[in-house]
């Protein structure tokens, strides 16, 4: 927040400030607000005259979690270029939205959102148009990288800047040292945002009742959230769910397990919802009843980063987990926003008995897997492609009930995932339907 | 199977010998649905859901644990053939050695060290196990009181999701470990059976 006293008393302050408001005078807005982005209120004052003590709050909000009157100007000074980029937008559909003064204020929250990261300059070229403006005066590059990310959303750019800003705020809000100072590098913001876009895509492309399976019950939240009061309660909900106590001080010296749980706050969002894997993510659709209707991989970089193993391996299980329920410990459907435990294998229920067990089993075998072998117990096992193996149990003394296990082993890192899948026998079937 | 840092037992001499001390304190053969525990004095048996080992801060916890006490591996014995793997593990009181088992291992195992001062029971299919030995070691090992590892157990044992047959047996499982098994003279037997899915169940 800035410090109406101390900053206005500073020349530089005022004379960055009146050459921010140059740059918006400039830009003429043809579209006004009405008040439901606050910096839009400075925006309104600039260019109309209006409530002053409305515009101060905008000029609160926008300066909010930067610390130093000095990172204050130099937030201004990347005010103004962000704006300045914004002009330099090409494309039909954004020539009236450049002029639009909400556009223009949701850009600059988001700008203001990542100033408060405290980012450290990255040593090689994101192509991303927040951390090219804060480094350079390549307004041209950072207007062709801002197009390529609202370009990457179908549906309504203000939103997804909304959104992206409150994603941006929750990073910066973590209760962790730790994970703090991990988002100071750049590459996370822009892992979030793409991740962020294409989330914010899947959704509007998604079918009549069906949903994308949130774990962590969050996403929507933060997505929508309207104070940073609400975000700060989000991201303490967020931090617990994805980093429970005791990770972060497991000192008998496993760094290998604290990189790998830093990672997934890294590489990917955990928020997402879904399966973190090396370099990307599966999004998992369910229906509302919490059936898997289909599986999506996405990655950040935009290419498949998986082996072509790993790749046949996930898409081999993807297949057989459509008609299967995401369940808690005690086969439960897990709705949306149930903790999972941290470590816990993935519960499935697939109501197709031991003939859809043999089915998939067959299935994994033939797409992803060695031979079928069978063991002195009677459980079929078979390794699989990417490094992992199955173990499918029939109902026996010592199982509850149908079983498979698998174990998936992407071999260049510890991500891998264990699934348990239990194969009910579907009760209701036994119903008799009288025939006329 | 290609393990990291588990070593398997090849030598029957060795495979014999840590079977026979192993038995001095729980018995049984998943293929032919038995399971039995031998009471050792002073100890008690805790049953918890198997996820609670899986977490990464209940791994820390247990390895610290196997550390404090000296133990800088473990041995790990197959109760199943769910798999063609060794019938012994050696299991260093890693991480990595915890996920190399976690990761490879699907069938009913039981670890220990000793003669033996402690076991864990991984009833992998069951989806519990049992932590078995002196009160504060297993308390350290749970990290909790033996009350509240169970509530899982518990509450599996009476949710509506699982079938009756397998609620029955968590149900069974409870009492006798929480019940006889606390109550017994050291060399009680305390049969633990497994399912029975041909006949009614029986407690």
């Amino acid at each position: 927040m800035f410090d109406p006293r101390g900053d206005i008393r500073s020349a530089q302050f005022i004379r960055e400030l009146i050459k921010f408001g140059f740059e918006v005078a400039k830009v003429n807005p043809i579209v006004t607000t009405t008040g439901e982005t606050v910096i839009s209120e400075f925006i309104n004052m600039l260019l109309r005259g209006g409530d002053g003590r409305k515009a101060q709050g905008g000029l609160n909000q926008f300066f909010e979690g930067v610390k130093t009157p000095g990172d204050r100007i130099k937030l201004l000074e990347f005010a103004d270029r962000l704006v300045q980029a914004a002009q330099l937008l090409q494309g039909a559909d954004l020539q009236v939205q450049k002029k639009d003064a909400r556009f223009l204020s949701q850009l600059l929250n988001l700008g203001g959102a990542y100033a408060a990261l405290g980012t450290q300059v990255s040593q090689s070229d994101l192509h991303f148009f927040l951390e090219t403006l804060r480094q350079s005066q390549d307004i041209q590059k950072a207007a062709t990288e801002l197009k390529a990310f609202l370009d990457s959303f179908n549906g309504d750019d203000q939103q997804l800047l909304a959104g992206s800003r409150n994603l941006l705020q929750t990073l910066s809000l973590v209760p962790s040292q730790s994970i703090r100072s991990e988002s100071r590098n750049p590459s996370v913001a822009k892992a979030w945002l793409d991740e962020a876009a294409f989330h914010a895509s899947l959704r509007l492309s998604l079918n009549p009742g069906e949903r994308i399976l949130d774990a962590s019950g969050l996403y929507d939240d933060i997505w929508n959230a309207s104070s940073i009061q609400k975000l700060k309660t989000l991201a303490e909900a967020l931090y617990a769910y994805a980093a429970p106590e005791g990770v972060q001080v497991a000192s008998n010296g496993d760094s290998g397990m604290i990189a790998q749980k830093l990672d997934t706050w890294g590489n990917s969002n955990p928020i997402g919802g879904t399966i973190t894997l090396i370099g990307g993510l599966i999004y998992i659709i369910i229906d509302e009843g919490g059936k898997i209707i289909r599986a999506v991989y996405h990655s950040n970089s935009g290419e498949d980063e998986r082996t072509a193993e790993e790749k046949a391996t996930d898409d081999a299980i993807n297949e057989i987990l459509v008609g299967a329920t995401l369940t808690d410990r005690k086969g439960k459907p897990l709705p949306n926003g149930t903790n999972r435990k941290e470590g816990d294998v993935e519960n499935y229920d697939k109501p197709t008995g031991e003939e859809g067990q043999a089915e998939d089993l067959e299935k994994l075998s033939r797409k992803a897997g060695g031979p079928i072998k069978t063991t002195e117990d009677g459980a079929k096992t078979a390794d699989l492609i990417d490094g992992g193996s199955v173990g499918a149990y029939p109902e026996a003394k010592s199982t509850g009930g149908a079983t498979t296990q698998i174990n998936t082993r992407p071999k260049k890192s510890p991500m891998r995932r264990t699934i348990k899948i239990r194969y009910t026998h579907n009760r209701r079937a036994t119903i008799v339907i009288p025939t006329v | 199977m290609d393990f990291e840092v588990i070593h398997p037992v090849e030598s029957p001499d060795h495979i014999r010998r840590y079977r026979e001390i192993i038995r001095r304190a729980i018995e049984g053969n998943t293929g032919k649905g038995q399971l039995q525990l031998i009471k050792q004095a002073g100890w008690i048996a805790v049953p918890t859901h198997i996820g609670d080992l899986y977490a990464f801060e209940d791994e820390d916890r247990l390895i610290q644990t196997l550390l404090d006490h000296g133990y800088q591996e473990f041995i790990a014995v197959d109760l199943s053939k769910m798999q063609n793997v060794s019938d012994v593990l050696i299991i260093p009181a890693t991480v990595l050695g915890m996920e190399d088992f976690k990761y490879n291992i699907f069938g009913w195992y039981v670890w220990f060290a000793g003669k033996p001062d402690w076991f864990i029971l991984m009833a992998n299919t069951l989806d519990f196990i049992i932590v078995a030995g002196q009160p504060d070691f297993v308390r350290r090992v749970l990290g909790c009181e033996p009350e509240q590892a169970s509530i899982d157990i518990r509450e599996m044992s009476e949710s509506e999701y699982l079938d009756p047959v397998v609620r029955k047996y968590y149900a069974h499982l409870l009492e006798q470990l929480q019940i006889t098994y606390l109550q017994s003279e050291p060399g009680t037997i305390v049969n633990l059976g497994l399912l029975d899915w041909d006949e009614t169940p029986s407690a």
